[in-house]
């Protein structure tokens, strides 16, 4: 027993005065009767307690005006016993796995089913409940709610097919905890692998802020084969299948186009392996690739690709160099078909997707063809600048100049500044070139820069409706073996499906969980409804339509296709169930005391009325 | 303290009592008792053992049977007075003994009138002073003389002094107890046992005064001391306690009384402040 008040024990100073007062007190009476024989009856008639009681105390009501003082004084003292209490009301936030691997169906009707069926009986009625979504990005779908409304909106859940990001979850749960008392955060999941954070590492982190933080596993077995990737190929588009079955398994791959199929292939797969499937010669349009084999997650057993319908991309090259380098690596792409034009005659800019400015002299070009092109750029149109001695003397290029040329030239390697589709693997880094003097103008972007004043070699921008690419080396010895290298035709061709831009595959194609800018707020149907949204979250795999276009969304994903729970928590730290947390609560007891006290009180009144002085 | 105005009073009593009481005392009465005496009651058969000097010899001429004489006993009576003089007498405005002295006295005076013959003798722990069964009124005096004299002094012990009294009544008798029988219960109903064996006519008068019988006078933190022991015991006398204690003194009572009934003694408990008189009157009215 502890006390939360102890200066009050100074209370039984009391007990000095209230004991000199009986001390001080007439002493007893002495008389004389030859009756004591019957007063010795009614003593022995007394029960043995009290009989002991008057022993030791002569008078009664001294030792219960003590107890009762005592007994007040203890009251005063607060006293009480730690105990241990379960939480009557928590800040809980609820982080659910949502990802394609909670849809497996080895327990219940799917892991995803199991974690809210298992959360919605953890929550209690005056808990504050957030909910947190964990994709591959945690999504918050409640804040500080209520246990009953946590329940119902649970129940209106459906999983994602988004990989996952446990640890980025758990870190934002820890955030909505902030400033909270008893707060805890639970998280249901497979712990299959995912991206982010260790989920291990965010529940230290979260517990080094007092949020507690339990693991509870849902899924039982992994053994699923499904489709983790789709490459496209100089040959057609690679399908991957990965198997994590313990066995030799079977798989037929079925490719079909609205209902028909194309093509199918039966393979074996053997255990933890990968199998590599070629398709050819497909035709344009939306493709549903199936994966033949029962499994406990079919979400990986179909794929979608939108394959762009073949179009030729015209491509005119302005050059007065004769027979020019750039003329072989645009021949080099089967899909352009491509114009050289010397001027001053120059066809219609309008008839071409891509304009390539080469190397002209001023005098070459007629009065208005730099303004026809910027136009041509307002309108949509597609310009690459190739630099050479002779572009700064062209005037007017500044409105579509993504760089601004500072006059004179330097020499020195270059440098590759942003990794992209267009600079990804291209053995640009550490050639020397010659290189126009420029600084980056303001909304461009600089993908490879040479020298040691930085001067940007490769900057693209938009400009009004189309796109501005400057490529400052020139196809020429003095500059540059660049254009002897392999990695010219590679860039051109990635130079020009750029500027096609949203007829590539790869515009077309994507992992969920990806982010699509759409630029405005457009109405998306989805594989299972309808948004309205300017940046679409592809959470579900399937087609997505909007404005005319559609776009195709797969999880492809090894991690997630490996449904085998329990490989990113340490075993000992994952829980079955959760109980409600107990905290240590002090048990006050002074309400107990004060009855007996009270109960003393009366029975001194009930003893005086007895002894007939009341 | 007896006196002469006590002796003018007891005249006074012995005339109405003689008014009032006829045959108690009149040395007239049958007995019931058969025995050896002067008048035949009736005959019997004789029977083997029974004294042969009994027979009716003039009965056998008539009758040629044997029948044996039977006689009425002696119908003289004596009484004999036993008054406690332990020191637990020795209470009250009017000292408990003085009371039953004059109760005493009173039978003594009464028996003398009639020339019967009565003893008179004192008790405590034991028989303090015996006097031999006399008629007269030199005896009658000589009593009154032990009754001034008689210190109330030592304990109770009615149970071993009725056993040593009982042993010394030689004839049918009348026997008076007087006393406040302030010792356990057990013991009384002993000594009244063995003072009632013999057939004696027994009267039972208890001696007590009202302070001790509820103890009004009393109150609070009180040491109490026992007149006769000298123990003492330490009580809160509160109005619950007289209470108890009423109730603890009438069942006392309650119990004497039904021992005196079962030994066929008449009971009589008076209280000090009672007169003499009435008091007299009450017991052999």
């Amino acid at each position: 027993m502890e006390f939360a008040n102890p200066l009050a024990a100074f209370a039984l100073a009391t007990f000095i005065p209230l004991i000199i007062l009986y001390f001080i007190k007439p002493k007893p009476r002495e008389l004389k009767i030859p009756s004591l024989v019957l007063i010795f009856q009614l003593e022995r008639k007394e029960d043995v307690f009290r009989s002991v009681l008057r022993r030791f105390v002569r008078d009664p009501l001294l030792l219960i005006q003590l107890i009762t003082i005592a007994l007040l004084t203890l009251a005063m003292l607060n006293p009480f016993f730690p105990a241990l209490a379960e939480v009557e009301a928590e800040d809980v936030v609820l982080v659910i796995d949502a990802s394609g691997s909670m849809q497996a169906t080895d327990v219940g009707q799917s892991r995803f089913e199991e974690a809210v069926g298992l959360a919605r009986g953890v929550v209690g009625g005056k808990d504050r409940v957030s909910i947190i979504l964990a994709e591959n990005v945690p999504i918050v779908v409640l804040r500080d709610g209520d246990g009953e409304k946590a329940r119902n909106l649970l129940a209106t859940l459906r999983p994602r097919a988004t990989p996952t990001n446990l640890g980025d979850a758990i870190l934002l749960g820890k955030d909505l905890l902030a400033g909270k008392e008893n707060k805890r955060i639970i998280v249901y999941s497979d712990f299959a692998r995912g991206y982010g954070p260790e989920p291990a590492l965010a529940s230290k982190l979260a517990g080094a802020e007092g949020v507690e933080v339990d693991f509870i596993q849902v899924g039982r077995e992994g053994g699923n084969v499904g489709i983790v990737d789709i490459k496209r190929t100089r040959e057609g588009y690679s399908v991957a299948v990965r198997s994590y079955a313990q066995g030799e398994e079977e798989v037929t791959l079925q490719l079909s186009s609205k209902d028909k199929v194309l093509s199918s292939e039966t393979r074996s797969v053997r255990p933890s392996s990968r199998e590599v499937f070629l398709l050819q010669n497909l035709p344009g349009g939306l493709l549903t690739i199936d994966l033949r084999h029962d499994d406990p997650l079919p979400l990986d057993n179909r794929a979608y690709l939108a394959v762009p319908e073949p179009k030729e991309e015209r491509v005119l090259l302005i050059s007065e160099v004769e027979d020019p380098y750039i003329k072989y690596a645009l021949a080099s792409a089967k899909s352009l078909k491509w114009q050289v034009a010397v001027p001053p005659v120059i066809p219609p800019f309008e008839n071409f997707d891509i304009v390539i400015l080469g190397e002209v002299r001023s005098t070459s070009l007629l009065p208005g063809t730099i303004e026809s092109l910027a136009t041509y750029a307002e309108k949509g149109g597609n310009v690459v600048i190739v630099a050479s001695d002779k572009l700064q003397e062209l005037g007017g290029l500044d409105p579509i100049l993504p760089v601004a040329l500072q006059g004179g030239s330097g020499r020195g390697k270059m440098e590759v500044r942003t990794v992209n589709e267009l600079t990804l693997d291209l053995d640009l880094q550490g050639v020397t070139t010659k290189y126009l003097l420029a600084e980056a103008r303001e909304g461009s972007i600089t993908l490879a820069t040479a020298g040691i004043d930085g001067s940007p070699v490769l900057a693209v921008w938009s400009k009004g409706k189309g796109k501005v690419a400057y490529f400052g080396i020139k196809p020429e010895r003095s500059w540059s073996d660049f254009h002897l290298s392999p990695s010219f035709p590679i860039f051109w061709v990635r130079l020009t499906d750029w500027m096609r831009g949203t007829n590539l595959v790869e515009n077309k194609n994507f992992a969920t969980g990806d982010l699509v800018p759409l630029g405005e707020r457009v109405e998306v149907k989805t594989p299972t409804g309808m948004v309205t949204t300017d940046r679409l979250l592809l959470d579900e795999t399937g087609v997505y339509e909007f404005k005319g276009d559609s776009i195709a969304s797969n999880l492809l994903d090894e991690r997630e296709s490996d449904i085998a729970p329990g490989s990113t928590v340490p075993k000992e730290e994952v829980k079955g169930t959760v109980e409600r947390r107990s905290v240590e609560v002090r048990r006050y007891i002074e309400d107990y005391i004060l009855v007996m006290a009270a109960a003393l009180i009366l029975g001194e009144l009930l003893f005086l009325r007895r002894r007939g002085e009341l | 303290m007896l006196n002469t105005d006590f002796f003018k009073e007891l005249d006074r009593f012995c005339f109405m009592v003689k008014k009032r009481v006829t045959t108690v005392y009149a040395g007239e009465r049958r007995s019931i008792r058969q025995g050896k005496g002067s008048e035949i009651v009736d005959y019997r058969e004789y029977m083997p053992g029974d004294d042969f000097k009994s027979v009716d010899w003039k009965l056998y001429g008539r009758t040629e049977k044997l029948y044996i004489r039977r006689f009425e006993e002696e119908k003289n009576l004596t009484t004999h007075i036993l008054i406690d003089a332990s020191k637990s007498m020795d209470f009250g405005a009017v000292r408990k003994f003085d009371y039953a002295s004059m109760i005493g006295a009173g039978f003594a005076y009464l028996v003398t009138n009639e020339n019967e013959r009565f003893a008179l003798s004192l008790f405590a722990d034991q028989l303090v002073e015996v006097m031999e069964p006399r008629r007269g009124k030199r005896h009658f005096l000589a009593a009154i003389d032990l009754l001034n004299k008689a210190p109330a002094a030592g304990t109770t012990r009615l149970d071993l002094c009725s056993e040593q009294y009982s042993k010394m009544i030689k004839s049918r008798s009348l026997v008076v107890l007087i006393s406040d029988f302030m010792q356990p219960l057990p013991s009384i109903e002993e000594g009244l046992y063995k003072i009632s064996r013999g057939s004696h006519d027994l009267i039972v008068v208890q001696v007590l005064d009202l302070k001790e019988k509820d103890l009004g006078w009393a109150e609070g933190d009180t040491k109490l001391y026992d007149l006769e022991t000298g123990e003492m015991v330490h009580v809160y006398i509160s109005p619950r306690f007289r209470e108890l204690y009423r109730e603890r003194f009438e069942a006392h009572s309650n119990g004497i009384r039904k021992a005196c009934e079962e030994v066929g003694a008449d009971f009589f408990s008076i209280t000090s402040n009672t007169p003499i008189f009435d008091a007299f009157l009450a017991i052999v009215g």
